[in-house]
């Protein structure tokens, strides 16, 4: 249920439940409707408190290898439509692969961001025809971002929504123990959101 | 001027309850308040005691009337009853005078102490108010008289309550016990 939902329902509401339940409630339906919304939104806060990233992240992870190259790793992205990858060596997580990464290797900023790859492209005088850039056969190893940051399972969600605003990531590998388990998106903590009346954790 | 807004009320008044409400109702008073009556007339008045006052038939309206509120629940009837008795007693023997004095003390310490016991019974008003204008057979059973009538009768109200009330389909009681 939704936030407009809980304001939607009307004192005309609360009277019909009262003439369905049929009994003698000592309590005005206006002072039952008051309640209803407080505790709702108690309810909305405990939820938005307590969920573990265990129950929102996604458990499929889609994972590159530091001795893949560039070209590579950016094959998997463009297959599987992520932007990031975990870069798992033997099992162990070592770092953690993001598009951002990928645009540096074509002359771009350390700050870039894939709209900065586009102007460039689109730029007539900056961009001659494309060219096979050597660059391609990179290792993801000298890459990727590592040490990468990580999560636990149980992990609260506001916890984990606030370290990807204050780190400016897109998504969290999730570690139980030493073992990759899944990984947190931007997209599964605003997807949880959805049900919540009270917004995404700041 | 927002003192008399505030009198003006706001809200709209809940619906009437459905017919079985009403015959459970009935069915439940009657039982309740047949049983403490007889067993006044025939068994405690006979011997100088009494188990009928009229803060029973306020209690009745609350167990068989509104079986649901806590008002109505177990610990509120027997607590209600026997602390507001309690307190009335005492505030008659301490102060029986002026009577306006002692009335107005009574109820409002049963109140406060139903209150701070979380046993809120609005007819142990009564019983806190009867045990100060109750006249000469009341003020001679003294302490007794929370044992009889208030325990003892709260206890009959409370037995036909359990019966009543699980008997009707759509009823149950207690909500909870304490």
């Amino acid at each position: 249920m939704q936030q407009d939902n809980v304001d939607d329902v009307a004192v005309e509401d609360i009277l019909a439940a009262m003439r369905q339940d049929g009994g003698y409630l000592d309590v005005a339906p206006a002072d039952i409707l008051g309640i209803y919304r407080l505790a709702y939104a108690h309810a909305a806060k405990r939820l938005l408190r307590d969920v573990p990233v265990r129950d929102l992240m996604t458990q499929t992870v889609i994972v590159t290898a530091p001795g893949h190259t560039a070209l590579e790793a950016a094959r998997i992205m463009a297959q599987t439509g992520v932007s990031g990858l975990p870069v798992l060596s033997d099992g162990a997580l070592v770092g953690v692969l993001s598009l951002k990464d990928l645009l540096r290797l074509l002359g771009l900023t350390v700050e870039a961001r894939p709209a900065d790859l586009i102007v460039r492209l689109l730029t007539p005088t900056a961009c001659p025809a494309p060219t096979a850039s050597p660059a391609g056969k990179t290792p993801v190893a000298a890459l990727m971002t590592a040490p990468a940051i990580t999560i636990s399972p149980e992990t609260p969600r506001s916890e984990a929504a606030r370290l990807m605003t204050a780190r400016q990531i897109n998504r969290l590998p999730v570690l139980e123990g030493t073992r990759l388990c899944g990984i947190l998106t931007r997209g599964d903590v605003v997807r949880s959101c959805r049900t919540l009346s009270g917004g995404c954790p700041a | 001027m927002r003192l008399f807004q505030k009198m003006r009320g706001a809200g709209v008044s809940p619906p009437r309850v459905g017919g079985a409400e009403i015959v459970w109702s009935f069915i439940g008073a009657c039982s309740g308040i047949g049983a403490v009556a007889w067993l006044h007339e025939n068994i405690a008045d006979p011997v100088g005691l009494s188990m009928l006052i009229g803060s029973f038939g306020a209690s009745a309206v609350l167990l068989y009337g509104a079986p649901k509120s806590p008002l109505a629940q177990p610990r509120n009837l027997i607590g209600g009853h026997v602390l507001s008795a309690l307190v009335g007693v005492t505030i008659h023997l301490l102060l029986p005078s002026p009577l306006w004095l002692t009335c107005a003390l009574a109820v409002a310490a049963a109140i406060a102490l139903m209150h701070v016991t979380k046993t809120l019974h609005p007819p142990g008003g009564a019983t806190a108010l009867i045990a100060v204008t109750g006249g000469p057979k009341i003020f001679a059973l003294g302490y007794l008289y929370v044992l009889f009538p208030a325990l003892s009768g709260a206890l009959v109200m409370l037995a036909v309550a359990l019966v009543t009330n699980n008997l009707a389909p759509k009823r149950r009681y207690p909500e909870y016990w304490y």
